[in-house]
């Protein structure tokens, strides 16, 4: 497989911007996570782990072994022992690494990169265990799961090996799924130009994984102008040519099933209550990571 | 009438037209742009084989043809006949040694009859005849003849002026006729590189009266004394008789000399006071008879008649009677010098004595129109000029401050100065300033005038230097624009429409 080792690299990103998005991302997050014992932070979020995190009014309906029995009895109202969710601390970075991420130019793939690293920084600022995966049609590579600083270091040269083929590989969310697991999180980073029913895969993801973050890079050359007159395209992915007849009238249908793509992507996400972020190649990773962030921000306790 | 250098290059342009044509014969699909997911054409989608049948042939092709003729056609080198054809020019070298004898003939001559020859020869319809040195002198011949050539020749011993004729208008060929006595042409011939050479010439043996000189001895009895010059311009040793002799037939000098080739000999005489022309001849005659003798007159080595006005000083009668190119002349001799002591329009030298004279401010300097008589230095305190003097009509030799001591009016000269006054009479710059003023007016020097006649050294020489003929036949003798630039822009011009249209075509990014 032919890399193109000129589309990626790391050597642009400033660590002082990695470090300007973590205190935003402490800002976004502040009054919204616990502390756990020692140094690791948990998220806030209640689940099936085993540490306790509170104590809630017993409401009807809920599971009445929750039911903490002891403390009920020193208080006027049955209360149920609340545990926190540690499955949900880790969390996988995915990273769509098909041919159609380095094409028609360079920009999304950089921007790829750069919100990957950014991700896995905030995360590990936060306490959270985070690893990372490069997908096309199968796993390309794999960075495990870890915490802290060695793993930011080891996923900084794992993102710098990396780059996408220029011409062979597609890109199959479903491919992911091996890797992930009920209590593991993961944020999707792709173009999700995919002529198959993106509904289906997403729920073969949300089926295998915990919660599931997407964030998509469109490029304005998705859809060139090829001008008036016989144009033929090549796919970047799967190399098949296509003659038409007319440029200018092909791009307006190519647009309009762009739009339609876009708008299924931002439905579907929304009924799985999926966090979506739309990124330009041409924005700034910090502004997209800031949105992103956003956007994924649970609410106010 | 078109034609072209080159007519086999056309064929080449053809072929590489109908290469283009080849090439062009199938229409091909454009090239592919990659996209990141062609499954968003699906819609628009043909086939390779469907969409073949919407691509138009590249019409393109027709330009690119185009260019790739005209390309070939200006390396054909193509040129419009015109219907004035540009004659032949031939260059005549038209020195003196073309009046040689060679053989009992006269170079012109000869010269001549071997260029109308030549050009006959050659099948050169017309010719224009240029001198080599007398610029501008030409003939143009139809139907160049030999005696209307050789009528035509008329050698001089002006030096060959080599003009530059690659940046002359272009000709139907050069040629060059010379005897090759002069060997300064060579150096012109390597420039031009004529295409023909026509030479003449055999003879190499000239001994020439070079020059004849004369002068009046400075303390001797009156008459002059002078030599006559003997070259041996040929390649061998010559045998003359030198004789010289005045108009009259008198001989002054008779004697047989042995002259060395390249050498010069010189043989003093003297000749009687009255004598008023001498001739120097060698014999036996030679090749060049022309340069077999030389003439000098005497007129102007003699003394001046000069009349001198009665009323001026003392001083100036003696300085002007001592002066040896003078000679002293009555009142009513016509054709004499005169020197005129009070105000007289008609007397080439007016020397003013109407004072009152005074003492001159500022040091006299002569103006640089005077000549030689800014040699003569004259010191403020020797010097007085006259109270009137003043800026008149004419131009200011001597002044002294804003005051005119001595100008001139047209041929006349006009003296404000006290000529009377001791103190400038009595020193040496006076007669030298009498002197200088009358050499001015009589325009030559009369204190010691050496008379001469010579020739150049270079028209001496006959014997020939042999260049080598180039033989080059003689180029189309017709008149044909080139139309080899014209042609590149025409390709050029639909290089540009081709890369217009192809920028036009072009997806915008």
């Amino acid at each position: 497989m032919v890399r193109d080792s000129s589309a990626g690299g790391l050597t642009d990103l400033d660590l002082r911007d990695l470090t300007a998005l973590g205190r935003i991302a402490d800002l976004l997050f502040i009054g919204r996570e616990g502390r756990t014992p020692g140094a690791a932070r948990r998220r806030l979020r209640a689940g099936h782990g085993e540490e306790f995190l509170d104590h809630q009014s017993y409401s009807p309906g809920t599971d009445a072994r929750l039911l903490d029995w002891r403390a009920s009895a020193r208080l006027p109202d049955p209360v149920i022992r609340r545990r926190g969710d540690e499955g949900a601390s880790e969390w996988m970075v995915c990273l769509d690494n098909s041919a159609s991420m380095a094409a028609p130019g360079p920009r999304r793939w950089r921007l790829a990169l750069h919100l990957a690293t950014a991700f896995l920084h905030v995360l590990l600022r936060h306490g959270h265990t985070a690893g990372l995966l490069a997908y096309s049609d199968n796993v390309d590579a794999l960075c495990p799961p870890g915490r802290g600083e060695p793993q930011f270091r080891r996923g900084l040269a794992f993102l710098d090996r990396l780059a996408p083929p220029r011409a062979g590989a597609a890109s199959t969310l479903s491919a992911c799924a091996p890797h992930l697991r009920p209590r593991r999180s993961a944020i999707l980073i792709g173009d999700f130009l995919m002529d198959g029913d993106l509904a289906v895969e997403l729920d073969r993801l949300r089926a295998s994984s915990g919660e599931l973050q997407l964030v998509r890079i469109s490029d304005a050359e998705d859809v060139p102008d090829l001008g008036r007159g016989p144009a033929t395209i090549e796919d970047a992915e799967i190399g098949s040519r296509l003659s038409l007849s007319d440029g200018e009238t092909a791009r307006a249908v190519a647009r309009r099933r762009l739009d339609e793509l876009d708008a299924a992507l931002v439905t579907a996400c929304a009924q799985r209550r999926i966090p979506l972020t739309h990124c330009d190649s041409s924005m700034t990773w910090l502004a997209c990571a800031v949105s992103h962030l956003r956007a994924a921000s649970p609410p106010r306790a | 009438m078109l034609e072209f250098a080159y007519p086999a290059v056309l064929l080449g342009a053809a072929a590489a037209a109908g290469a283009v044509w080849w090439l062009y014969r199938r229409p091909e699909l454009p090239p592919a742009t990659g996209v990141a997911a062609a499954f968003l054409w699906h819609d628009a989608e043909r086939t390779d084989a469907e969409a073949s049948h919407l691509v138009r042939r590249d019409r393109r092709w027709v330009l690119r043809a185009a260019i790739a003729v005209a390309i070939g056609t200006a390396v054909a080198g193509p040129r419009w006949l015109t219907s004035s054809p540009s004659p032949m020019v031939v260059w005549i070298d038209d020195g003196p040694s073309l009046l040689a004898v060679d053989d009992g003939v006269v170079r012109a001559e000869s010269l001549a009859e071997r260029v109308a020859a030549k050009l006959r020869e050659a099948a050169v319809p017309e010719a224009e005849f240029r001198s080599l040195r007398q610029p501008g002198r030409h003939l143009r011949l139809d139907r160049p003849e030999a005696a209307a050539i050789r009528a035509w020749i008329a050698p001089t011993e002006s030096p060959p002026f080599l003009p530059l004729t690659g940046s002359a208008p272009a000709t139907g060929g050069i040629w060059l006729a010379t005897d090759g006595a002069d060997g300064r042409i060579a150096s012109w011939i390597e420039t031009v590189r004529p295409d023909r050479i026509v030479q003449t010439g055999s003879e190499t043996e000239n001994v020439a009266v070079s020059a004849v000189a004369v002068r009046r001895p400075w303390d001797g009895p009156p008459g002059f004394i002078g030599f006559v010059e003997i070259v041996n311009a040929g390649d061998g040793v010559a045998h003359r008789a030198v004789r010289l002799s005045e108009a009259s037939g008198a001989e002054i000098l008779n004697t047989e000399i042995v002259i060395e080739p390249g050498q010069t000999r010189r043989l003093s005489f003297q000749i009687e006071a009255d004598a008023t022309r001498i001739r120097a001849t060698v014999a036996p005659a030679d090749a060049l008879s022309r340069d077999d003798s030389l003439e000098l007159s005497l007129e102007a080595a003699r003394p001046i008649a000069t009349i001198v006005d009665a009323a001026c000083g003392e001083a100036v009668r003696a300085a002007l009677a001592a002066h040896p190119g003078l000679r002293m002349a009555d009142a009513g001799r016509s054709n004499a010098l005169r020197v005129a002591c009070h105000p007289d329009a008609t007397a080439d030298i007016e020397l003013h004595r109407d004072g009152p004279f005074e003492a001159v401010a500022d040091p006299p300097a002569w103006r640089a129109i005077a000549g030689a008589l800014r040699d003569v230095r004259l010191d403020r305190s020797w010097v007085r000029v006259g109270s009137t003097a003043r800026a008149l009509d004419g131009e200011p030799l001597l002044m002294a401050g804003d005051k005119t001591l001595i100008r001139a009016e047209g041929g006349r000269i006009v003296s404000d100065l006290d000529l009377d006054d001791r103190k400038l009479t009595r020193r040496p710059a006076f007669p030298a300033l009498l002197s200088g003023l009358l050499d001015r007016v009589a325009g030559r020097a009369l204190l010691d005038p050496l008379v001469r006649s010579e020739r150049a050294a270079d028209s001496l020489r006959i014997a020939p230097h042999t260049f080598t003929d180039p033989g080059r036949p003689a180029p189309i003798a017709s008149a044909a624009a080139p139309l080899t630039l014209p042609t590149l822009l025409a390709a050029l011009a639909l290089l540009g429409l081709d890369i217009a249209l192809g920028v036009r075509s072009r997806p915008r990014r």
